[in-house]
């Protein structure tokens, strides 16, 4: 698949049709995202190393698709793009902060072994996928069997002992390519206190997982960019199935399709959403 | 256009992360932890995350200052330089010395020795490990003989039990607590002994809370404990050690009876935690400022060692005696030889072998033979006016070393003071001459972990204005005060020249560390590194036991000072804050200082949160914030030391521990009364 | 401290179009409500950020309640609907975090509605009372 990609990524830049191409680089067994504009270097483009491209960079909090958009503005920049990659382009989009109408999505599938390791239930791309197979994903986590099981006071003690080894580092929600809130609640001091280990428990962990509900994209990088093992996505996981369940809306599978929980569209009949309360 | 990330090291602690930094366009607009590291994995604590933010500050030093009539003028390389040089020719060696920097490479710490070696012919040249591990260097040097970490990071993760003493390890290393973490979750147990409740506590199966400065003691009481009970590793003692017979005899009188009245741990506590450290396959002890910033910091540190000997804990895997240095480049500072006893690679100064070699190495008739002054005692004999001239290189004794009023008039008691750094920092004000440096960002080195991983950091852009790179400006320096040795083209130069010298760091090569770092000794460009010391034998041949008492800490609160300060840092606040105060989240977080005590004080005193307070001590008084809490035990305040509006520094005591020289940090007596 | 004994404190956040006047109603007709409750007034039930549900559990509060204008009362049209959808998935949230959904509920109940407001907030401060102390408010946790 690798050189076929690459092949494929240097008649893009040949004929000019973008500008560049966003993707992984490798160079002596390190791997980071770089932007390829020559056509000489596709030799160093890796596709089995994980790098989130549409990385929501901080501290600006500007995704860098935007950054790189508006750096060249009316420029086509391709985007070789995973699964998470093209669903978070897609909520983006929505949001207003990536203009899809300039992007050239050159998307591929991930393996099952990537797929564990982000614990993603769509390894790849559902609208643009132009190399490799579907695979299976993961749909529960990890966790999952050990906290299904436990009662309400179990879950709280769960959590207060995994709350309480958090560090504060911000890497879940700076990892997040969702989370590109100029004024981010988790810093909010009145809200969580400042300076203070361990922050306060729930407040700090509840607010992106809330915020995300809809939103989240099952990228992962949150618990990847957690140093203490942090099991968040336990909450994203029953979040995101109930609104799959009440709006029929996964986030990142369709660019068209509005948020159920930010937008009401229609008024419509919603008397059964009243049993759940 | 152009989008492209630079592997780079990051420039706080020194646990040894990396991270890449986003450049767009020539412009750094962001940090990307990386993924592929035995440390990291994908993981940054708050201030790697917003390390650049500093970076592209706006009070960034830009051009070198003169200062004139007491206000600082811009002025050009050329001028500013010529007068460093001019004036500091004036003086005799034994009158002039040198700050090296923990912050700095590698190359940078070893250049700062060798310009004040061979250009200003002295000894004098120190740094802030002098403030924080000098204890280890001494200590793990006479028990073990090398005095680094013995272990590695990564390792610890399968450890089997962990006794933490006197570091706060989530908040000082986090990613080494991180690693410990993960033993935890694995099963491991996990001691720990710290006269504050931190986070850490909640996870610890036992939480020794001693009475501060009084380790010697616990440390005795669970090796009598251990030998009473018959849990000693006999074999090992036997064929690895030595001397074992007079530790014997001194712990004998440490019962656990005993050791409760001295440290106000109940005496059934230190009986479980020596048998949970003993019987656990692979123990591990972790350390930090806690046990080495007392007048008995050597003393602590052997008596760790004491206690690893004792039951075989050494050389293995997920075992050591793991030292936990504060500084990004804290080790490498020492190995590259910024210290007045010795070269790079701990080759000693009074060694005529030694100075031979270095002599025909940098091509000089002879190098000075006397052991130099150490930060402290620079800038005692400073005040005395016996020290006229002292050149700073990234560091700020005006917030980071004990009693200020004193560092302040030996500062100013100086003829010439040359500051170079990346901000105008409390110290660079006092100066004559104020030279800019490069950050992390804006230069290639070298930077040698705590774990003894000598890793490679790389130029993302360009430093600011007329800024320059350390090795530049002391390369220039001593150019023009006429050496020929400095003639280098890029930092790699540099550490060929250190690795040719420094058998420790034989091996090591920028063409080698491009991949990933490599653990000290390395010997040769085809010795893959070590990261466990002491495996088969010891450095120096038998690991020696030292027996040794408990002696109390220089200053005890009495009825005039009633509490027993001590002092430390905060994970959202890095050394003097030169840095991390320029970074918005964490100013936010913590924006000042504060000190912490006991609701039961406040409740004395009528004390609410947040109301401010007078702590003194026979130095000198602060104004401060005060933080109730349960943390600290009744009849101890801490305060964090980064803050130098509310410096914690201002009180410290300055008295040193005999043989290391570190100043007592974590103890002294204070006062603390409401403000008026 | 017993169950019986335990008085749970209630955060009501009520909208200003409706339920905040029908509460007024409740309290000038003299209508029997247990004396558990906090009132605050928002513009619109839509105005509620459930971080404003996790911060009163966090400092005190042992339940949690939104009142809103009944569905197609909205003053701005759609403002309960949004916190219909919302209050779901804080159910949930508050469930996957070990808070006991019970304590968080949303109401709708109109101006003219006193009695419904009294009735309410009985049959939430007797539920409060068999569930116990919110375990997240500190103080209870050391009582
Ligand atoms: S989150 Fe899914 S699509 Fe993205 S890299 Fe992981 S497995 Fe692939
Ligand atoms: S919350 Fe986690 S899994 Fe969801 S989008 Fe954000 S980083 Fe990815
Ligand atoms: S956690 Fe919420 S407020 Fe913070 S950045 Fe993410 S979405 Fe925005
Ligand atoms: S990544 Fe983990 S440790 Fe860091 S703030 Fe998030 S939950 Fe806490
Ligand atoms: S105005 Fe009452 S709910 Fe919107």
């Amino acid at each position: 698949m690798l050189n076929k990609i690459r092949d494929y990524c240097r008649d893009l830049l040949e004929s000019k049709k973008v500008e560049g191409i966003l993707a992984v680089y490798t160079e002596n067994g390190n791997y980071f995202p770089y932007f390829f504009t020559k056509k000489e270097e596709l030799n160093n483009l890796c596709i089995d190393k994980k790098y989130l491209l549409l990385n929501s960079v901080k501290p600006l909090r500007e995704n860098l698709v935007f950054l790189l958009q508006s750096k060249m503005p009316g420029k086509r920049i391709g985007i070789l793009a995973r699964g998470c990659d093209e669903r978070a382009l897609f909520e983006l989009s929505k949001r207003g902060q990536v203009n899809l109408d300039n992007i050239e999505t050159i998307g591929y599938s991930c393996n099952e072994e990537q797929a564990k390791i982000c614990t993603c239930p769509t390894p790849y791309p559902t609208v643009n996928l132009k190399f490799g197979e579907k695979v299976e994903g993961v749909s529960e986590h990890k966790r999952w069997k050990e906290f299904s099981q436990l009662d309400i006071e179990g879950k709280r003690k769960f959590w207060e002992k995994e709350f309480s080894k958090c560090i504060k580092c911000f890497g879940c929600r700076n990892a997040c390519p969702i989370c590109f809130c100029k004024e981010c609640l988790m810093e909010d001091r009145k809200f969580v206190k400042g300076g203070e280990l361990p922050v306060e428990i729930p407040s700090f962990h509840f607010v992106q997982r809330y915020h995300h509900a809809a939103q989240c994209i099952s990228c992962g990088e949150c618990e990847i960019a957690c140093p203490m093992d942090i099991p968040l996505r336990l909450i994203s996981f029953v979040l995101l199935n109930r609104v799959k369940k009440l709006y029929d809306y996964t986030p990142g599978m369709n660019p068209k399709q509005e948020c159920p929980i930010y937008t009401i569209k229609e008024e419509r009949n919603e008397e059964a959403l009243d049993e759940l309360l | 256009m152009s989008y492209y990330n630079v592997l780079t090291v990051c420039p706080y602690c020194g646990s040894g992360c990396t991270f890449y930094l986003q450049v767009l366009q020539g412009e750094i607009i962001g940090i990307l932890p990386n993924k592929n590291h035995e440390i990291s994995q994908g993981n940054l604590c708050i201030k790697g995350w917003f390390a650049n933010e500093f970076v592209t500050h706006k009070d960034r030093l830009k051009k070198p200052l003169i200062k004139k009539d007491g206000n600082f003028v811009e002025a050009s390389w050329d001028e500013a330089l010529q007068l460093v040089a001019k004036k500091l020719k004036v003086y005799k060696p034994e009158e002039v010395g040198t700050l090296s920097s923990a912050k700095v490479s590698n190359e940078e710490n070893y250049l700062m020795q060798k310009f004040t070696r061979t250009v200003l012919k002295t000894n004098n040249v120190d740094h802030c490990a002098r403030l924080c591990h000098a204890s280890t260097v001494v200590g793990l040097g006479k028990s073990f003989g090398s005095g680094a970490m013995t272990n590695s990071i990564p390792e610890m993760e399968n450890t089997k039990c962990m006794f933490v003493i006197g570091s706060n390890t989530t908040e000082q290393h986090p990613m080494v607590a991180k690693f410990m973490m993960k033993a935890k979750e694995k099963g491991a147990k996990l001691i720990l002994a710290d006269p504050r409740k931190v986070v850490w506590s909640k996870f610890a199966d036992i939480h020794l809370q001693q009475r501060p400065g009084t380790d010697v003691a616990l440390l005795n009481g669970m090796m009598n404990v251990i030998l009473e009970e018959g849990l000693e590793d006999k074999k090992f003692i036997e064929e690895r050690t030595e001397d074992f017979e007079s530790l014997k005899e001194v712990v004998k009188k440490y019962n656990p009876e005993y050791v409760e009245k001295i440290t106000g741990i109940d005496k059934q506590l230190i009986v479980e935690a020596a048998r949970m450290y003993a019987k656990s396959e692979a123990s591990a002890i972790f350390y930090s400022m806690g046990i080495t910033q007392h007048t008995t910091g050597v003393d602590n540190v052997v008596s760790c060692a004491n206690l690893a000997m004792l039951t075989g804990n050494v050389g293995k895997v997920g075992t050591g005696v793991n030292a936990l240095r504060g500084q990004v480049n804290v080790q490498g500072a020492c190995d590259c030889g910024a210290l007045p006893n010795v070269f790079s690679g701990y080759q000693v100064v009074t060694d005529e072998a030694n100075r031979k070699k270095f002599e025909q190495a940098w091509h000089v008739d002879s190098l000075p033979d006397k052991v130099g002054l150490t930060v402290t005692e620079l800038i005692g004999e400073a005040a005395k006016g016996n020290i006229k001239a002292l050149y700073i290189m990234g560091e700020n004794p005006m917030v980071s070393d004990p009693d200020l009023k004193h560092v302040k008039e030996g500062l100013s008691n100086l003829e010439f003071l040359v500051v170079q750094d990346i901000f105008l920092t409390e110290t660079a004000q006092l100066a004559d001459v104020v030279l800019p440096a490069a950050s992390f960002a804006e230069k290639d080195g070298t930077y040698t972990t705590t774990d003894r991983r000598v890793q490679l950091a790389r130029k993302a852009v360009d430093p600011p204005g007329e800024a320059k790179a350390d090795w530049e400006i002391i390369s220039e320096l001593a150019k023009r005060m006429g050496s020929n040795e400095f003639n280098y083209s890029s930092p790699s130069d540099i550490m060929d020249e250190i690795s040719r010298y420094t058998p420790i760091y034989g091996g090591i090569s920028y063409e080698r560390l491009k991949e990933k770092g490599l653990h000290w000794p390395c010997h040769s460009k085809d010795h893959p590194g070590t990261p466990i010391l002491h495996k088969e034998k010891f450095s120096r041949g038998k690991g020696k036991f030292w027996a040794i008492e408990f002696k109390e800490p220089a200053e005890l609160p009495d009825s005039e000072y009633p509490f027993i300060l001590t002092t430390g840092r905060v994970i959202f606040h890095y050394h003097t804050g030169t840095m991390t105060r320029k970074v918005e989240i964490l100013n936010s977080e913590v924006p000042t200082g504060f000190v912490e005590i006991n609701p039961k004080d406040a409740k004395k005193m009528a004390l609410f949160d947040n109301s401010t307070v007078v702590v003194s001590t026979r130095r000198g008084s602060i104004q401060i914030p005060v933080k109730i809490t349960e943390r600290v035990k009744e009849g101890v305040a801490f305060i964090p030391f980064h803050f130098a509006e509310c410096a914690a520094n201002e009180l410290t005591n300055p008295v040193l521990d005999p043989v290391a020289k570190i100043p007592e940090f974590k103890v002294c007596a204070c006062k603390i009364e409401r403000a008026s | 401290m017993s169950k019986s004994e335990f008085e749970p404190r209630i955060v009501a956040l009520l909208c200003n179009w409706c339920t905040y006047t029908g509460a007024d109603l409740a309290g000038t007709a003299r209508m029997k409500y247990p004396p558990n409750v906090r009132t605050l007034r928002v513009m619109c039930s839509g105005r509620v950020d459930p971080a404003f549900v996790i911060f009163a559990l966090q400092n005190g509060a042992d339940g949690v309640m939104i009142g809103g204008c009944h569905i197609g009362d909205c003053h701005y049209a759609k403002g309960n609907y949004s916190s219909r959808r919302r209050a779901v998935i804080l159910k949930d949230t508050l469930e996957s975090l070990g808070i006991d959904p019970r304590r968080f509920r949303l109401e709708w109940i109109s101006a003219s509605e006193g009695d419904k407001f009294a009735e309410v907030i009985k049959k939430f401060t007797k539920e409060l009372k068999e569930l116990g102390p919110n375990p997240l408010n500190k103080g209870a946790q050391d009582a």
